[in-house]
């Protein structure tokens, strides 16, 4: 089938380099193992392989000719934006070309009166925002990476954020897309003149992780930015409270921005950091609300949350008063990850999705399983979206850590799956998650996804080997996903020059 | 493998110095002048330290990929702004650099030199002088194993002949503060400082040191300048001549013990961010780790000294539209941005102006505009553009080598209406107005 | 080749085929399947008979389209007509296809919960036909399109396999986004059978806002000035005069006035509301001649309905109607709005426009409708909007392609449809591919 390993190919490689080098030249293509180390693996560092080259394209028609050389040698190839990856989207996994989209950055048109912007795949979803800012335009998706990830990976990846609980995710926000094909075509898919007729191509493409082809041009949907936001902070003494919390707010028919919410370990991980914003060491939850929208009107939608947050026994709330306040409410949040290296020698961040309403009871839940396996738990999440992220907190060095992490992360999914939510919120599947597809997904299911996977990528050279099951066993992970570095690393493999 | 590369040196105590926490996140790539400008991984912090632990690891042999990728490092440190996790971003790549000075048999920055450096000879009266001026500047700093060791500075490469601009004939200078002397207080006596005058700032911008003596006078200090002290080490930690390095803040601690000084200052950002760091640099010192985190604590940036105090002296007015430039080593190493903003905005009538970009690097990073000239001038480019397009008078920041790299650009750019200058510069001047 | 029997589960008695006609054709059984394994099971038959398969929700969209190369047997969803899970807490619902849009937002009601989808047809449509169709209206502008509320979906595959995609939770990247695929599809994939929607918060207070403009320019004008301000109204519609005129013979609102008129809905908390509309009146006020705002909510509903519906464009004219759908950048809705003499209503901020072309069936002026129509896809085209013929007298079907979609892209389309429906069975000869 179309998910198998394209095979242990060997292809002239001194060819295809003096191929390469006459399409970018000699600076622009990495060929040795010193300069292609760094692209062995993305944000998830422990599973990796070299690439056989790395190109850097300017241009759509340079991306042609290197789609349609790997093509000719049946090289797969992989595009790389910033390698911001937690489910190693952008891992060659099979090895062969890195497209990789830095030097496609730049914004080529932003146009305000029909309020879209259209960009080439390397440009930084915060740029987009800041090009936009002097008309009070931004961008709306806001992954926690988007200072540095760029707009091709998001669109490759459907990213998130904190606030797609009010505005949505990445596909929610691009309108057409040009992207070149494996067989080294260039379409231009879907429209930013009304409906597109037809098929969605663009919502289809949007969240294929790569593997469909290669986007070279994204438009994407401004919104004007809101003129006020409220960001608060509640502190409770229990977590179903908090929960509550969460249901009240929605069921008073307020949808705010952002609904994020910090768990007691997290809580003492960042209050004995750097970080420290003076949370009671001993709560047991802490939600941060943001909402925006116009000065009239939020002030009304606060008093209804701190309402709700009154009535659900918050023992603390705070306001921010203007932007640094503002800001500082958010830091415990942003930096939580930081902070838990403080508590923790590893930690494994999970990312989960449930329905809302099953938060207090999978909360328990993944609090009982982590007891059960001995493993310390935290959890800093969107917890609008029921968008969980639980951290197992481990030490690799402890004998049997790695299994019993590895099992503990399956039965979290499988809860999560149970409950009737998915295995990703936002990380995507890549090769982090993809022998756990068949526990949402039956086999005619991951069957229809695949022939759409073949509709674009018929011979697999597009980002081969990732999402759908493959080589091992079901329900496990990767076994090297948590290996220590020092295991991972081989010998490092004889050094070709030419 | 390169022959020059002495392989048979590598010991597993060498390769263990370098032990990153990075995550692999990636959120610093956009911070890093160098990424940006090239974008490349391995021009990234992120990619670097991969570089390195896989050196480490002995996943990647020592190659002449490995030294230029980390030479190319500015050393901003705007990525350890940027990192969540707080990776010692600075500390591992001036490890790494001394990795690099230990294993290749010439020092880094004669290596630097050999790789950016003869390309062709103009054997003029012009590059005689100007190699007249660095090697005194090299002397001045301390850099005596460097100067040695560049016996190839006889070699000049064409942009080096550019270069003369950025370095001032700086033996015609006499307007240095002379080790050795106490300032007394103007007034009643509210504390006793030392100052650390360091080496590029008193033999180039002498002024802006008796500015900022006399503007501690005027606040109730009493201000030391030891004559015992050293350069700072700075330069040497950057290109892991580690050694040196740890004379230099060993001399420090003693003289500045003896001085007996509530706190230290400068008025220098690199010299500040590593004289706040001797803890670390010295933390294998048995005798000397204790008194170096004294010593640390005691050090303040000027601004941060003055911002701090109960009650400042209140200047004069001063009519002039100031932007502020982030000196790097000011920003992210020591983590003050608001303290020379508030000093400025202190000053009636001035009017402060944000730079686009205030926190990028201008390139300067010590010596790297001479070892990494056409990346730092592609750098240095954005940063004058920046301050072109504001509408700024005078452009401040607190570090002489940004002083000198700002200026040097916007002289290439032909701006000749706007200034730089150090905000104590600015300061004393209102000060004068006062009167 | 076999004809479909009655022997097929669920089958209804012939006498009720006649409620399936499309395009004039009737099919030659009609089936009303209880499962999901009754239409699996139908569609493998279906395969081997190499039947022509259509099917049925309410069938309001089932004029769109091109003629039917052949119609065998139309599977009726109304058995598939519950909600069989619905959490209010999460703002999200599952809905099986048959089920009627006014049906679930009945149920949604008391908890001030809607889908906020609004599509012509509002009281007869059904889930299943507004995904399949991507219906949709006003509502829009402020709130989105199917796209952006399907969060799951149930799919007999046209080989007769049942399949699931997506889940009951509002962000999710757990492999393809595969609901989008089936969105706008007109029934070409397979059966769909339930869905996950997310859901929205009733608005607490709303208020419309018509004004007369002075003129076509104005439009322009007003409608910059709007989406450069903070406003965030959940519709802005524009009516040329004809279409204005009907409105005024539906709900006597502006009098005798002539002229283009935008309609813009609000709906938040009372004082945001409150604020928008005077904050709208004042931005337009140099450029209205005449101007109302609506508080009544049965006045507003009225308003609404008669924007959102056909019927009174359709209704009450000699010979026929062509209705077109076309889709612009929303910058050049003037420059259409000038083209286009018909009646005329539009999703201002969109781009797209809902025109009523009323013609004689003259040939002469048939074919004005057929340059009509060319002229304005090859404006289009460079821009990639496009003019879709939704309805057309059945007459002049198959006289012109209703869909006009001739870009490269149209490859990948057919090769989707070649994936999934290699037989051709369903809808053939209908959709774009």
């Amino acid at each position: 089938m179309n998910n198998a390993p394209v095979a242990e190919r060997g292809f002239p490689k001194e060819e295809v380099y003096r191929h390469l080098v006459s399409i970018l030249g000699k600076e622009w293509v990495l060929h040795t193992p010193e300069e292609l180390i760094v692209y062995e693996c993305d944000g998830l560092t422990l599973h990796t392989r070299l690439p056989d080259f790395v190109v850097f394209p300017t241009c759509t028609e340079e991306v042609v000719k290197i789609v349609k050389l790997a093509g000719q040698y049946k090289i797969p190839f992989v595009p790389r934006g910033a390698g911001t990856s937690l489910s190693g989207g952008a891992i060659p996994v099979e090895g062969g070309v890195v497209l990789e989209f830095s030097r496609m950055n730049r914004i080529l048109n932003i146009d305000y009166e029909n309020r879209l912007a259209i960009v080439q795949p390397g440009v930084v979803n915060l740029h987009v925002t800041q090009a936009a800012k002097k008309k009070n335009f931004y961008y709306a998706p806001d992954p926690s990476s988007q200072m540095v990830s760029t707009i091709g990976g998001n669109v490759a990846e459907n990213a998130g954020g904190p606030h797609t609980l009010k505005y949505g995710v990445t596909t929610n926000h691009v309108m057409a897309l040009e992207v070149v094909l494996p067989d080294g075509e260039v379409y231009e898919l879907g429209t930013a003149a009304g409906d597109a007729v037809g098929y969605d191509l663009v919502g289809s493409f949007v969240g294929s992780e790569g593997t469909f082809g290669i986007v070279t041009q994204i438009t994407v949907r401004l919104l004007y930015s809101p003129p006020a936001v409220k960001t608060m902070l509640a502190v409770y003494d229990s977590v179903v409270d908090a929960t509550k919390t969460v249901s009240g707010i929605i069921a008073r028919g307020v949808v705010p921005a952002a609904l994020e919410m910090i768990d007691r370990n997290t809580i003492q991980a960042i209050e004995a950091s750097v970080y420290a914003t003076g949370i009671p060491k001993d709560a047991e939850a802490v939600l941060l609300i943001e909402i925006d929208g116009l000065a009239t009107g939020i002030e009304q939608q606060m008093e209804r949350i701190l309402e709700v947050i009154k009535t659900n026994n918050a023992r603390e709330i705070r306001v921010a008063k203007n932007e640094t306040e503002r800001k500082k409410l958010w830091a415990a949040r942003k930096n939580a990850f930081g902070a838990y290296g403080r508590i923790s020698a590893n930690y494994y961040t999970m990312d989960g999705v449930i329905p809302r309403s099953k938060l207090p009871q999978i909360l328990q839940e993944i609090d009982d399983l982590g007891r059960r396996h001995g493993l310390r738990m935290a959890n800093v999440f969107h917890a609008g979206d029921g968008n969980l992220h639980p951290i197992i907190l481990y030490d690799i060095h402890q004998p049997g850590a790695k299994e019993n992490v590895l099992a503990l992360a399956g039965e979290i999914l499988q809860r999560c799956v149970e409950v009737g939510g998915a295995l990703s919120g936002e990380h995507g599947i890549g090769l982090e998650k993809q022998e756990f597809m068949s526990l949402i997904f039956s086999e005619a299911d991951l069957h229809a996804m695949q022939q759409l996977k073949q509709v674009f990528n018929p011979e697999n050279l597009a980002n081969p080997s990732k999402i759908f099951p493959i080589r091992r066993g079901c329900r496990e992970l990767p076994k090297n996903i948590l290996e220590s570095s020092d295991q991972k690393y081989k010998a490092y493999q004889e050094i070709v020059r030419f | 493998m390169d022959q020059k590369y002495n392989q048979a040196s590598s010991t597993v105590s060498d390769r263990a110095v370098l032990t990153p926490e990075c995550i692999h996140c990636g959120l610093c790539l956009q911070a890093c002048p160098t990424y940006v400008e090239l974008g490349k991984e391995a021009d990234s912090p992120r990619g670097r330290i991969y570089l390195m632990r896989a050196y480490e690891r002995g996943v990647m042999p020592f190659s002449e990929s490995f030294v230029q990728h980390i030479s190319a490092c500015l050393d901003c440190r705007a990525c350890e702004s940027a990192c969540p996790s707080g990776v010692p971003y600075g500390e591992l790549v001036e490890k790494a650099r001394e990795v690099i000075e230990h294993r290749v048999q010439r020092s880094y920055l004669a290596g630097a030199f050999r790789t950016f450096t003869f390309k062709r000879i103009f054997p003029s009266r012009r590059l005689l002088r100007l190699h007249f001026n660095l090697l005194r500047l090299y002397q001045v700093i301390g850099l005596q194993k460097l100067v040695r060791l560049t016996g190839l500075l006889k070699l000049f490469p064409g942009h080096l002949a550019e270069l003369e601009q950025l370095v001032p004939d700086i033996r015609k200078k006499k307007d240095h503060v002379e080790l050795g002397s106490v300032f007394p207080a103007l007034g009643k006596k509210q504390y006793r400082v030392g100052l650390l005058t360091g080496c590029v700032m008193n033999e180039i911008f002498g002024h802006i040191n008796q500015a900022t003596i006399r503007i501690l006078q005027r606040n109730g200090c009493e201000v030391v300048v030891p004559a015992a002290q050293s350069c700072c080490a700075a330069l040497h930690c950057h290109a892991g001549i580690m050694d040196t390095a740890r004379e230099m803040a060993r001399k420090n601690i003693l003289a500045f013990e003896e001085a007996q000084v509530d706190a230290i200052i400068i008025n220098a950002a690199g010299c500040g961010a590593k004289l706040k760091e001797y803890g670390s640099l010295l933390a294998e010192d048995r005798e000397f780790c204790k008194r170096a985190q004294v010593f640390s604590q005691k050090i303040k940036d000027i601004s941060e000294f003055l911002v701090d105090l109960p009650q400042m002296a209140r200047p004069g007015a001063l009519s002039v539209r100031v932007a502020y430039d982030d000196p790097c080593h000011l920003l992210h190493a020591q983590k003050i941005g608001q303290a020379p903003r508030n000093l400025l905005k202190n000053i009636p009538g001035l009017q402060l102006v944000e730079l686009e970009r205030p926190d990028q690097c201008c390139g300067s990073a010590g010596i790297y505009n001479i070892t990494q000239y056409d990346l730092s001038m592609r750098i240095l480019d954005k940063k004058v553009d920046d301050i072109n397009n504001s509408d700024a008078e005078v452009v401040a920041t607190g570090n002489p080598g940004c002083i000198l790299q700002i200026a040097y650009g916007l002289r290439k750019a032909g701006i000749a209406h706007i200034r730089v200058m150090h905000p104590v510069e600015l300061l004393e001047q209102a000060y004068q107005n006062s009167k | 080749m076999k004809s479909p029997t009655s022997e097929i589960p669920g089958t209804l008695p012939s006498s009720e085929t006649s409620r399936f006609i499309v395009d004039g054709l009737q099919p030659q059984v009609a089936v009303e399947p209880k499962s999901v394994e009754e239409i699996g099971e139908l569609l493998r038959l279906a395969g081997t008979q190499k039947w022509g398969i259509v099917p049925f929700g309410a069938g309001t969209k089932q004029r769109i389209g091109n003629p039917l190369r052949r119609f065998d047997v139309a599977i009726s969803l109304a058995n598939f007509n519950r909600v069989p899970e619905y959490e209010p807490e999460d703002l999200v619902v599952k809905v099986e296809s048959g089920c009627r849009l006014v049906d679930l937002q009945r149920t949604l009601a008391p908890d001030n919960l809607f889908l906020p989808l609004d599509p012509p047809y509002y009281n007869e449509s059904t889930l299943g036909g507004m995904v399949a169709s991507n219906a949709s209206g006003p509502w829009r502008f402020g709130h989105g399109t199917m796209r952006d509320f399907l969060l799951g979906i149930s799919v007999v595959q046209p080989d007769g396999t049942p399949t699931r995609f997506g889940a009951r939770v509002v962000k999710n990247v757990t492999g393809y986004d595969m609901c989008k695929l089936y969105v706008g599809s007109f029934g070409t994939l397979g059966i769909l059978t339930d869905f996950y929607f997310k859901l929205k918060p009733l608005p607490p207070c709303e208020k419309t806002v018509l004004v007369v403009l002075k003129g076509l320019s104005e439009v322009g004008l007003a409608l910059d000035k709007l989406f450069s301000s903070p406003l965030t109204p959940s519709a802005v519609e524009l009516l040329n005069p004809a279409a204005l005129a009907v409105l005024n013979q539906s709900i006597s609102l502006t009098d005798s006035k002539e002229g283009y008129s935008l309609v813009v809905r609000f709906g938040e908390v009372e004082n945001a509301v409150k604020w928008q509309v005077e904050q709208l009146e004042r931005l337009w006020e140099p450029l209205c001649a005449k101007g109302i705002i609506l508080g009544d909510i049965v006045e507003q509903n009225l308003l609404w309905e008669v924007l959102r519906e056909d019927r009174s464009y359709l209704n009450g004219f000699q010979g026929s109607v062509i209705k077109l759908k076309v889709n612009g950048k929303s910058n050049q809705l003037v420059e259409l709005t000038q083209r286009l003499e018909s009646y005329i209503k539009s999703h201002a901020g969109s781009g797209i426009i809902r025109a009523f072309l009323h013609l004689a069936t003259s040939p002469p002026e048939q074919q004005t409708m057929v340059a009509c129509v060319q002229g304005l896809r090859s404006y289009l085209r460079p821009y990639r909007g496009t003019v879709i013929i939704e309805s057309l007298p059945l007459a002049l079907k198959g006289t012109i392609d209703v869909w006009g979609c001739d870009t490269k892209d149209k490859y990948l389309m057919q090769r989707i449809r070649e994936k999934y429906d290699p037989l051709g069975t369903l809808n053939p000869g209908r959709f774009v591919v």
